[in-house]
């Protein structure tokens, strides 16, 4: 093994050194795919390359991340080759030469390096209010509700092209059609509140969920009124 | 000047036409940092912020171009300079979440955190990139594609 080999396998991030790398400008491995540094840069033959260029670039490839708080879900890949689960931090699976499925991890510093910049552009989270009625009322929110209000109108400030869902929730009381109609009419009169306070109705888009997504998971029947609630999701 | 009966008529088509674009829109651009093209039913237009992303739409990005659309269940799609994107099939109902996502990167990369059509039918969520299908989880994730 020669030195410059050597060099690779000391700065590549994933793959061997192959002494007979394939045709083309850079180092690739047994796969076909493109010998990386630490930066995830692809290493060129004969000169260390500094920038990313368009040939090396080129794969098929998907990256799990974790989430905004640091969780990680999962993806399945399914090719002709068969199919890998994901569900590690940068876990990574590409296309091989030959159309088959291999698995790769990636590194938070390659994320950062290669998709930087991409990651930044991504459109803003939702931003979600709950709001609730004071006891015994269809159409007058608590306090604590209506002080929300100004907090709202500066997330909608903030936006781009922002949208606003408006979406209703019930208790386990009563039947599920029983409840889908409920929880809209209570998403209605949130919409109302919200127009009387400036905000055009065609801007808010109205559902109810009925009792699908309790905030306290009950039996069905029970009378539990922190379920009985009007959600408002700004994007 | 504008007659009674007109004004009518115009208020009409406009109580008439906004719901129904809401319900038929995928989702909407967030972001437009350059130039980006959508192609609906073969005709090419520029993409706006605010303009709407439907089933079908074919996404171009051009270089030192970035796009971000936000789709009805939440899911945020980003592409990088020099990327095609195709969402092949959207529906989702606001009420049981139920629905239908399925996209493809022709080209370039593509930042992706998943929605409430993901956590609540996973199975009814996929993205394409090369041979590869992509079944989701409710996560994050990045994909790239080589181009044909």
């Amino acid at each position: 093994m020669d030195v410059r080999c050597k060099q690779l396998i000391a700065s590549a991030l994933v793959f061997g050194c192959l002494s007979s790398a394939h045709a083309g400008q850079y180092w690739t491995s047994s796969n076909g795919l493109p010998v990386r540094d630490n930066a995830g840069n692809c290493v060129e033959q004969g000169v260390q390359a500094n920038t990313l260029q368009p040939g090396c670039d080129a794969m098929n490839r998907v990256i799990l991340l974790p989430d905004a708080s640091g969780e990680v879900g999962a993806v399945v890949v399914m090719s002709e080759g068969g199919s890998k689960t994901l569900n590690t931090a940068y876990g990574a699976a590409y296309q091989g030469t030959e159309g088959q499925l291999e698995e790769s991890a990636a590194s938070s510093e390659e994320v950062s390096s290669r998709f930087g910049q991409l990651l930044q552009q991504q459109p803003l989270p939702a931003e979600t209010f709950t709001l609730r009625f004071t006891s015994g009322s269809a159409t007058e929110l608590t306090p604590d509700s209506l002080a929300m209000i100004p907090r709202l109108s500066a997330s909608l400030e903030e936006r781009k092209a922002p949208e606003i869902r408006i979406v209703g929730h019930t208790d386990r009381v009563g039947s599920l059609l029983a409840n889908d109609r409920l929880s809209k009419a209570r998403a209605q009169t949130v919409a109302k509140v919200l127009n009387e306070k400036g905000i055009p109705m065609d801007m808010m888009e109205v559902t109810g969920r009925g009792e699908r997504e309790p905030e306290v998971a009950t039996s069905d029947g029970v009378d539990e009124p922190r379920n009985r609630r009007v959600e408002i999701s700004i994007r | 000047m504008i007659k009674p009966g007109m004004m009518t008529c115009l208020l009409v088509a406009l109580c008439a036409a906004v719901p129904v674009q809401a319900e038929q829109r995928a989702g909407t651009f967030k972001v437009v940092n350059g130039t980006v093209h959508v192609e609906r039913a073969g005709v090419k237009e520029v993409a706006q912020i605010g303009g709407a992303v439907m089933q079908g739409d074919r996404v171009v990005t051009a270089p030192d171009s970035f796009a971000g659309i936000t789709l009805r269940d939440n899911t945020r799609l980003t592409a990088s300079p020099d990327s095609t994107l195709v969402i092949d099939a959207f529906s989702f109902d606001t009420t049981t979440h139920k629905g239908r996502l399925n996209a493809s990167l022709k080209k370039g990369r593509l930042a992706v955190i998943s929605g409430q059509l993901a956590k609540a039918n996973p199975e009814s969520v996929t993205y394409n990139t090369g041979t590869m299908t992509i079944g989701v989880r409710g996560t994050e994730f990045i994909l790239e594609a080589a181009g044909e």
